[in-house]
Order: C-alpha cells, then structure tokens, then sequence
C-alpha cells in the first residue's frame, strides 16, 4: 500500500483525461457499438428482409460515425489520447474519412453478395473499418499491434465467409501469413522497447533511446524492419503481397474491395506516422546515416515491376484486380517516401481516387458476373454491345485505373509523379527518380493488361451460347454510374478535391 | 496479510505447496470414502470418454469445438475477473479520485462482460449449444416380403422352441 502512494495522486488527472478524450473518439465509439447492435439486429430482424435491414442498419452506424468524426471530433491541434496511445492530428481525420468512405461503398455494394451471408458479415466489416480508424491515429506500440491485429482477424473472417472451398482455402492462406507477419512485427516490437524502455513512438525517450552510442546500429535497423513488415503485409508490398491474390479471389467481392482500400490506406497512415518519429532518430544515430529511403523506395519499385508484370497474365478479373491493387500498393508507397507536404497530399489524393475506381471496378466485375456468370475475362467477349451500359462504364474505370485523361486516374498519377519530381529536384535522394520513372514504365505496362478487359468487351467476338444468370440491380446500376461520373467530374474539377485535401494539410 | 518477511519466491514455493496438498488431500479424501469395486472399465486409462489407445487421428464431432470455444471465452473471462476484482475495491484507489475510480471499472467490466454475454445469446440463438444427436438412418431394403410375414415366422420359431425346452423338461 506504501508504495503505490506517489501513484495515485495523477491518477485523478488521468482518468478525468481519458473522459475528456473520449468525446474525439466518438466516430470510433459509434463503430463499436454498431458492430454490437449489427450482431443483436441479425438475432431479432426477420429473415425475410434481415439482409436489407442491417445493410441499412450499418450504412446509418457508418453516417453517424462520419457524422461524430465532421462535427465533433475536429481538435484544433493536434492532441494526443488516451494516456498518448492514439495521436489524433489533421492527418488522421482525413485518413478516418478515407476509411468511412470505403466502408459506405462496401455495404452499399454487399446488398447482393449479403443475401448469401449471415448476419455477423456487417458485424465483422464495421469491426475492420473500426480498426482500420484506430490504426491511422496509434502512436503507441501497442494500440499499434492491437489495431493490427483487430483489422487483420476480421480480414480473415471475411475471407473465408463465402464458405466454399475456395474461400477456406484462401482464409487459411491469408491466417498463416498474416500470423507470422504479425509474430515478426511483436518481435521487433518488443526488441524496441527493450532498446528505449517506451512504447510511445512519440515521447522523447523513445528518440533518445535510439540515439543513444551504446546501441549498435545494426540491431536497431533489425528491429525497425522487422516492425514495418508487420506494416507492409498490410499494404500487401512484395515481398508481403503473396496472401493478396488468393484472399482478393476467394474472399465475397465487397470485402475483397474494402481490403484493397481501409486496411491499405490506415497501413500506410500508420507506416508514414512511425517513419516520421523513426526518420529523426535514424538519421543521426551512431554519426551513420541510415537511408530509408533507398531501402524502402526499392521495395517500392519491386512492388509495382512484380504487381503490373503479374497482372499481364492473369485470366481471371479478380486476380487481375488484385495485382492492380499490388501494383498501386507500390505507388502509394512511392507517395510516402517523399516525405513532403507535397507528397502527402498526392497521397491523399490517390487515396481518395483509388477508394472511387477500385469500388467502381470491384462493382462492375460483380454486375458482369451477375450478366455473364462468370469472372473469366475470356467470357466478356463480346458483350460491348449486349451490356452496352456495364461496358461502358468498365471502359471508363479502367482507364481511370491505368491512369489515363479524361479521369482522375491521370490527375491522381499525375500529382505522385509530380511530388516526386519536386523530391528529386529539391535535393532530395536520386531513389525518387528511380521510382518517378519506374511508375512511368509500369504505366505503360498497366495500359496493356487494364485495356485487356475493354479488348475482349468490344473487340472479340461473342459466342454463340449465352447464359443470362440474373440482371444487375437498379441500385449497382446507379452506383456504378455515379463512380464513373465522378472518376471523370474530378478531372476537370480537381481543385475540389485539392481544396478539401488543403484543410486536412500535415500541421504537425 | 503475509508476513513481509515471505520474497516473492517464497510466495510461490507457497503456492507450489498448496497446491500439492489440494491435489493430495481431494485424492485422499476419495480413497478413503469411496467403495472399492474395480471391474474392466473402471480400471481403464481415462481419456476424455474417448478410447485410449488407437490412433490420434480420429475424427471428433464438430460441436466439441463450439463447446471447448464458449467455455475458453467464459474462462478467459474469469481470469480477467480476478484480479480486476483485487483493484475494483481498493478503498485508497477510490478515495484518491473522488469515487471516479470504482465508476470506472465498474463501467469497463460491465461492457466487457455484456458484449461476452451478447456472444453467449447470439451462440444460443443460432443453435450452436444444441447437442442434437444424430438420427441412425433406417435402411430401406425394398424387399417383397411384407413385415408381418417375419413377425408370423418369429413367433412360430419361438413357440416351436418353447415347446422343445418343455419338452427337454419333462
């Protein structure tokens, strides 16, 4: 009892802290509960129309939860909460928004793949877009593992919810990797905190304990690599990247589609927040100067050779799709390692791009295989002027996909080619034009296999034999055409989204 | 209270030995209660209700799984409860921070608790603790020869054979 005496007298001041804090966590808060009553909604709404009632259900959690995040949640500075385990600063909010946003477009697109899936589907899509918000804001080694680990069980969950062979064998798949990825993130992590004595990666001991001449170099870099390939499993960077395929293939295709974006976009948050406290201690330490940059900016390179090289020969559209999603991983990546307002800002704007086409695309592959019955790009043939209205529009994604005008594909490319332009010829490192060139080859190369799908669309001709399975509904329909609309309105309007990108600029 | 002058090691040597004489004094108590009538079965090995010796590979009825799954959470569960227990209640922790402190774990455990329970009814409910045993399928041979013609076969064998025992009898 004595000795807990010093103890409690901030232990009022911090309770009351984490009351005070609790209202800036309301947007994480309002997931929570919503998984909760997703859960009680399934075991109570009628089977009749259970399906459509907790999509509805989890799009309003999703509203109220953007709702908290907009009108309540805004500090004016950056804060640090919850004992300084989560940091919350602009970046942050624009990443959560990010995550809501493509947690909207995968409920809005499970209504048809919902039917065949019970009811803790919604459950486990809010659990990961919870986790994924968490995972944007943790400073804190071990809020960091957490969120992680959240993020990465519902993923498994969903990958194997379609229930069929195919689905058990790529959620095993994605279990294994994603255990061992996760069992050498806590070993660097743990080797951190045995260098500084901290979990925070924002107090001042955790710098200092780096820095500090007793520590050789090496086993300071082990750790922090060990610790971001936790993070690039996440991102699905090679030599991480083998789960993506299989998961993105047997995984229903909304979750397919939400994987390649919350979980993506909250990974890279956090790797930019851990680089940037990390960056400070590596450069100095032990009087080396440790390149992230090089090492990191190679990993970049080699992720979109092998992403857009792969995807050339892959037949079916799912697999296609996700080592688009690889190849982008790359670029997003190559974002990052600007370390730049500018960069993060390209960054953003990807971001937000790449949430509206890969939704787009992952919607017009599920309408063509309600039209065709199947995923093969081989059974498009043809189908250009039967299903002028789907075609159409997968013409328009695809092209935003590759990166070409009038989309903002192009915009978004464009401005991560710039940033890293700006990096280069600022003095920054000659890795950035390595990378600044190697996206513009791969782009050439994205043309090829991203236009295959239109090829085989307009050009081939149709076979003789036609199953029509079941129509798109009025509702993809819709949605389809409004993603493409605004793939090409924010081209030419692009200053709207760089205007909303400005007040979320890095203020740290 | 311990006595201060226990270390730490000694605190587990204790527990070390109290749980020997928990162990020896439950076996004890039996031998000396119980009856002794040892037959084949008794004497077995005890493995869980299954045979003990043949392959491991067996295959094991799936709702064992659900059941080893629900018990795990609820056990998980009451090890949180412990020591939770040993901090809710500490009058020093309380008074320093106005009654806030017991608010708060009571709060905290409270949700733990009512999302576990949420988990507990949603099992109920879908089923899973329902250990249904499996129908033995009837086989249907499609044979010509209706039912009643065995019953009228059984009964005169069984009569013909009562009539030997009396028989044999006299």
């Amino acid at each position: 009892m004595e000795t807990q005496a010093p103890t409690i007298a901030p232990l009022k001041a911090s309770l009351q802290a984490i009351l005070q804090d609790l209202p800036l966590l309301y947007p994480e808060l309002t997931l929570g509960l919503g998984v909760l009553l997703v859960l009680l909604g399934a075991l109570l709404i009628p089977r009749s129309w259970r399906n459509e009632g907790l999509a509805v259900l989890s799009l309003l959690v999703i509203a109220a939860s953007a709702y908290m995040l907009l009108y309540k949640g805004l500090p004016a500075e950056p804060v640090h909460l919850l004992a300084r385990t989560l940091q919350l600063d602009k970046m942050a909010v624009a990443f959560r928004l990010l995550v809501l946003l493509s947690g909207l477009l995968a409920v809005l697109l499970s209504f048809r793949e919902g039917k065949k899936l019970a009811g803790e589907y919604y459950a486990l899509l809010l659990g990961l877009l919870m986790a994924a918000m968490l995972m944007s804001m943790a400073s804190n080694l071990l809020l960091i593992y957490l969120s992680i680990e959240t993020a990465s069980i519902c993923a498994y969950l969903l990958t194997a919810f379609s229930g069929g062979r195919e689905g058990a064998e790529a959620g095993l798949k994605y279990l294994l990797f994603g255990a061992v990825a996760s069992a050498i993130m806590l070993y660097g992590m743990s080797l951190l905190y045995g260098f500084t004595g901290t979990l925070d990666i924002t107090a001042y001991g955790f710098k200092s304990g780096l820095m500090s001449l007793n520590i050789p170099i090496l086993p300071v870099l082990l750790a922090a690599f060990l610790v971001l390939a936790g993070f690039l499993f996440k991102i699905s960077v090679v030599p991480f990247h083998l789960w993506t395929p299989d998961a993105y293939q047997g995984a229903p295709l909304p979750a397919a589609a939400l994987f390649s974006t919350a979980p993506k976009l909250a990974g890279l948050a956090l790797m930019m927040r851990f680089l940037s406290h990390f960056l400070e201690a590596g450069i100095i330490f032990a009087g080396l100067r440790f390149d992230w940059q090089f090492i990191l900016g190679l990993l970049a390179i080699i992720t979109m050779l092998v992403g857009n090289l792969a995807a050339v020969w892959q037949q079916d559209a799912r697999r296609l799709l996700a080592y688009s999603s690889i190849a982008h991983s790359g670029l997003l990546l190559a974002a990052v390692l600007v370390f730049r307002a500018l960069g993060y800002k390209a960054l953003l704007f990807y971001g937000f791009v790449y949430i509206l086409m890969n939704f787009a695309a992952f919607l017009l592959v599920s309408m063509l295989k309600a039209e065709t019955g199947s995923y093969k790009i081989a059974d498009y043939r043809g189908l250009g002027s039967r299903l002028s209205y789907s075609s159409v529009l997968m013409v328009v994604v695809m092209i935003a996909l590759t990166g070409l005008p009038p989309t903002a594909g192009f915009t978004a490319k464009l401005l991560v080619f710039s940033a890293l332009w700006e990096g280069y010829s600022s003095g920054g490192s000659s890795m950035l034009l390595y990378l600044l060139l190697t996206g513009l080859a791969t782009t050439v190369v994205a043309l090829f296999y991203y236009l295959k799908i239109p090829y085989y669309l307009y050009l081939k001709k149709q076979p003789e034999a036609v199953v029509q399975v079941e129509g798109s509904t009025v509702l993809e329909r819709i949605l389809a055409g409004a993603l493409a609309l605004l793939l090409v309105l924010f081209f030419f309007r692009a200053d709207w989204v760089m205007n909303w990108i400005e007040a979320f600029t890095i203020s740290q | 209270m311990l006595n201060p002058a226990v270390s730490s090691f000694g605190e587990i040597l204790l527990y070390l030995i109290g749980g020997i004489v928990f162990v020896a004094g439950a076996l004890l108590t039996a031998w000396i209660i119980r009856p002794s009538r040892p037959n084949v079965e008794k004497l077995a090995t005890y493995e869980s209700g299954e045979e003990p010796v043949g392959s491991a590979w067996g295959q094991f009825n799936v709702r064992f799984y659900i059941v080893a799954l629900v018990f795990i959470l609820f056990d998980v569960e009451l090890v949180f409860l412990f020591p939770w227990a040993t901090v809710f209640g500490k009058k020093a922790l309380i008074d320093a921070t106005d009654g806030m402190w017991g608010w708060f774990a009571f709060v905290e455990m409270t949700i733990f608790v009512a999302i576990l329970g949420l988990g507990l009814a949603w099992a109920w409910a879908k089923g899973l603790l329902d250990w249904v045993k499996p129908e033995p399928v009837v086989k249907q041979q499609g044979s010509p020869v209706p039912p009643g013609l065995y019953e009228q076969i059984n009964r005169t064998v069984a009569a013909a054979a009562r009539a030997e025992q009396r028989k044999q009898k006299e």
